[in-house]
């Protein structure tokens, strides 16, 4: 048949075509668990993601992020922001269907002046949860979903870092007054303008959470954002930096007046972020976390 | 279609017409194009949820240019988003030419450089297309070759990458479409025969690297159909079967199950009847250039609703979605037309649509493999999950004087608006719609057209009215009010009126159109895709035109 040789074509592109299939039976890639030995010279990866106890893919992300603390150890950091729409307590917001005729279900409330002060500065961040922020190395409105976080945290934690970052809190159990020190030393030449804003989170509390499919009354909350301690309600931070650093010199900031830790918070359970991050481009240069 | 214009949002409407002339110095060659610009000045209403808008106005607005001679074509887009209006994705910002091809046919041979829309079969697998009262756009940038040489024989071809707003998705889309024709191919021997046979099969691939350090992501990832169309005087048969590779994806939680999709329709027409069935049936198949995009971004393939796509605002205000997850749909409808002279024909005729749909989620097991193979779950083939939409509805159409006609339309709706909107808590709202739309010719100038609406509701926010009237004057004008009231809102607050006017004057192919009011927050649907549009309060105003 004269058409024999154009169908002939088109199947020999179909079969080359065809070709192009990745196919995969072992999804994992990494064993779980290990974490990594840090490297001062390099960048540490932070984590700032929006998340709520109604969010029903935010379980699976937070699988994600033990998942990278446990391979990259000290060398990456999470926040979890509760706040917005997912994030509501029940009542107001409609209890999940999971959990009717359960008093007290899903009435956990993690929201924050400052997780709203993100939810202002990144409007995108909490309208659709699990997404969010690594390093802030996204355009100012833009947050990115939980597949693109792996990717990038690797990325980071592999490049050299700007500065050195240490943070050193001081912390009295009897008054729960708290204060901190944070500095760095520069290890390479930096043009612009920082501040440091110190984000106390805190981990191990115990309440509801939906998957979509199922309540789980015992799922453990980890890293949820509490305050900015420097600028309270605020994600602002402090200035500390100005201008082009000189390889070798020092940069600190330490709390004027203590921050006094509320009595609804585990002290045991707390930890401090210090972010250091360019007020123009908002990225966040280098990070660190300590435990009170 | 006045009708259609006045019930949505000035801002979002437009009508694009064609218009010829020829410019001197192109030879036989035609420059065709058009333009919209909408814009809105929004007053923040805290009672309806309008927030303020620190721009205080924004505004959205295109123009195409297209020049043709003989067989070339080429054409751009311009596209301003300063700033993009509320209700579409933050990403379009700012301004640019997002779209511009050239296509060059010779003799059975298209080649397209540049953007390109196309669609293989029902689109299952491919579709690249436009919305822009959705604010959808994934065009292909790359190549598209059609090769029509031998009739009864056609064979496109796509390379490119996906529009994502003003930057393209990280993945390379390449995919290849064959249809026969077996009566055209064929020729003389098939002459006597009624029935056309149409057979097709596309494979569409998808490369994006793999730069997740925990999952081993496929790169390549495959997908394609086969499809059939059975074409006689009165009826006609089409089915379409496609498959996916595994394809972990944000939309699927990263599971690794190949994805199916079965549509089938038939429709059968003759003089005053027409019946149309369809069914389809969605097991993980949303379809990317960007595994880990949300949202409208970077869509491959075109999944439809299988619903009645409504017009009238309280028939439309629970829309369905697809859901490429997974979903069992079907459709029916009816439409018979009364003769003239009968019983319930009367004097002019009347016109009867009855239509059926209802969507289900696919019967599954988890199967908790997340460690393992992470397929996810298991599906019961024939098994029905929740349902997520139902809609079951009678139209009338009625003339009954020269002067007078009217549609009338009523139904019951079933919407889950925890699977449709993502949302947590909520019950399957039932609703029942009623329209009355009336159009009356009060001389040879004037048309006043009426719009009353109910829909009643328990759940949710309750029961709306609603009423509308349009006088058209002349052929270049027309003024319309309109009020939709939340009067069974359970919150006594929310029981809000949202008023609006709108005027409008065209001529030739010119249109402007200025309004007021209070738009209601809601989704906003076309064929399937959807996009949430806030509350707003303020002025609006469309102009359109093309030559």
């Amino acid at each position: 048949m004269k058409n024999a040789k154009y169908i002939s074509v088109a199947a020999v592109a179909a079969v080359f075509l065809f070709s192009m299939c990745d196919y995969v039976t072992a999804p994992r890639d990494v064993v779980i668990g290990g974490g990594g030995n840090f490297d001062t010279t390099k960048r540490v990866a932070l984590i700032e993601e929006w998340t709520g106890h109604t969010c029903i893919a935010c379980p699976a992300a937070a699988r994600d992020i033990h998942t990278l603390d446990s391979i990259y150890g000290e060398s990456f950091i999470a926040i979890s922001i509760h706040d917005d729409y997912f994030a509501e307590p029940c009542p107001p917001h409609p209890l999940p269907n999971c959990a009717t005729g359960v008093p007290g279900a899903f009435a956990e409330d993690f929201r924050c002046p400052t997780g709203a002060s993100y939810s202002a500065t990144w409007p995108s961040g909490p309208s659709s949860p699990p997404q969010g922020l690594v390093n802030r190395l996204h355009p100012s409105d833009q947050v990115i979903t939980r597949g693109a976080w792996p990717g990038l945290v690797d990325s980071v934690v592999n490049e050299l870092a700007a500065t050195s970052i240490h943070l050193e809190p001081t912390y009295n159990s009897a008054t729960r007054a708290l204060t901190f020190n944070v500095w760095g030393v520069w290890m390479q030449a930096y043009t612009g303008d920082l501040n440091v804003a110190v984000m106390l989170t805190e981990s191990g509390m115990v309440g509801w959470q939906t998957d979509g499919t199922s309540c789980d009354s015992q799922f453990v909350f980890e890293h949820v954002l509490r305050e900015c301690v420097n600028t309270p309600g605020s994600i602002t931070g402090s200035p500390v930096f100005s201008g082009t650093s000189t390889i070798g010199t020092r940069w600190s900031y330490t709390l004027p007046t203590a921050y006094t830790l509320p009595v609804a918070f585990d002290a045991s359970h707390c930890h401090l972020v210090a972010i250091l991050y360019n007020t123009t481009t908002q990225e966040v240069i280098q990070a660190w976390e300590e435990d009170l | 279609m006045k009708k259609i214009l006045i019930l949505i949002p000035v801002a979002l409407t437009g009508i694009v017409g064609a218009l010829q002339a020829q410019i001197p110095g192109l030879g036989n060659g035609q420059i065709h194009g058009n333009f919209q610009i909408d814009a809105q000045y929004y007053n923040p209403d805290s009672a309806i949820g309008a927030p303020a808008v620190p721009e205080k106005a924004l505004s959205n607005g295109f123009g195409n240019l297209i020049y043709t001679n003989g067989k070339f074509m080429a054409g751009i887009r311009y596209e301003h988003y300063l700033n993009v209006m509320q209700g579409f994705p933050v990403e379009y910002k700012g301004t640019g030419i997002p779209y511009r091809f050239a296509t060059y046919n010779n003799d059975g041979l298209e080649i397209t450089v540049g953007s390109s829309y196309d669609q293989f079969g029902s689109g299952i697998v491919y579709r690249a297309f436009e919305d822009r009262g959705l604010g959808y756009d994934n065009a292909l940038d790359g190549a598209r070759v059609r090769f029509t040489k031998v009739k009864g024989l056609a064979i496109k071809g796509v390379w490119g990458k996906q529009r994502t707003f003003f930057t393209s998705s990280p993945g390379i889309v390449r995919g290849i479409d064959g249809e026969i024709n077996l009566n055209e191919l064929l020729g003389h021997k098939m002459d006597s025969c009624k029935t056309t046979f149409i057979l097709g099969g596309n494979f569409v691939s998808r490369y994006q690297i793999d730069q997740n350090p925990l999952l081993d992501m496929p790169q390549n990832v495959g997908a394609w159909s086969a499809r059939m169309n059975i074409i006689r005087p009165k009826l006609n048969l089409f089915g379409e079967w496609g498959y996916k590779i595994n394809d972990p994806t944000l939309g699927n939680n990263y599971i690794y199950k190949p994805g199916t999709a079965l549509f089938v329709s038939a429709t059968y027409a003759t003089k005053g009847l027409g019946i149309m069935v369809a069914a389809k049936q969605i097991d993980n198949f949303g379809f990317r250039s960007d595994r880990d995009a949300a949202g409208n971004t970077a869509i491959i393939n075109y999944l439809p609703a299988l619903t009645k796509q409504h017009t009238y605002q309280l028939a439309a205000y629970y829309p369905y979605a697809t859901q490429p997850n997974g979903e069992i749909s079907w459709q029916a409808e009816i439409g018979y037309k009364f003769k003239k002279g009968t019983a319930l024909g009367g004097k002019y005729g009347t016109s009867l649509t009855l239509n059926y749909s209802q969507a289900h989620g696919l019967d599954s097991t988890e199967l908790h493999d997340e460690a393992t193979t992470a397929l996810g779950y298991e599906t019961n083939l024939f098994g029905l999950g929740a349902l997520y939409f139902q809609d079951v509805n009678i139209e009338v159409f009625k003339k009954f004087s020269p002067n007078f006609k009217g549609t009338f339309l009523t139904g019951v709706l079933q919407y889950n608006k925890n699977v449709i909107e993502g949302k947590i808590g909520y019950p399957i709202i039932m609703t029942h719609y009623i329209v009355f739309d009336l159009i009356f010719k009060l001389n040879d100038k004037m048309t006043l057209r009426t719009d009353l609406e109910h829909m009643y509701a328990k759940e949710d926010f309750g029961s709306w009215g609603m009423g509308l009237a349009e006088l058209t004057i002349g052929e270049h004008f027309f003024v319309a009010a309109m009020d939709q009231y939340n009067y069974g809102n359970k919150h006594e607050d929310l029981r809000i009126h949202y008023m609006n006017a709108q005027a409008g004057y065209y001529w030739g192919t010119n249109r402007i159109v200025v309004g007021y009011g209070k738009q209601r927050a809601g989704i906003f649907c076309v064929g399937g895709v959807c996009r949430f549009v806030p509350a707003s309060n303020g002025f609006t105003l469309s102009i359109t035109s093309s030559f």
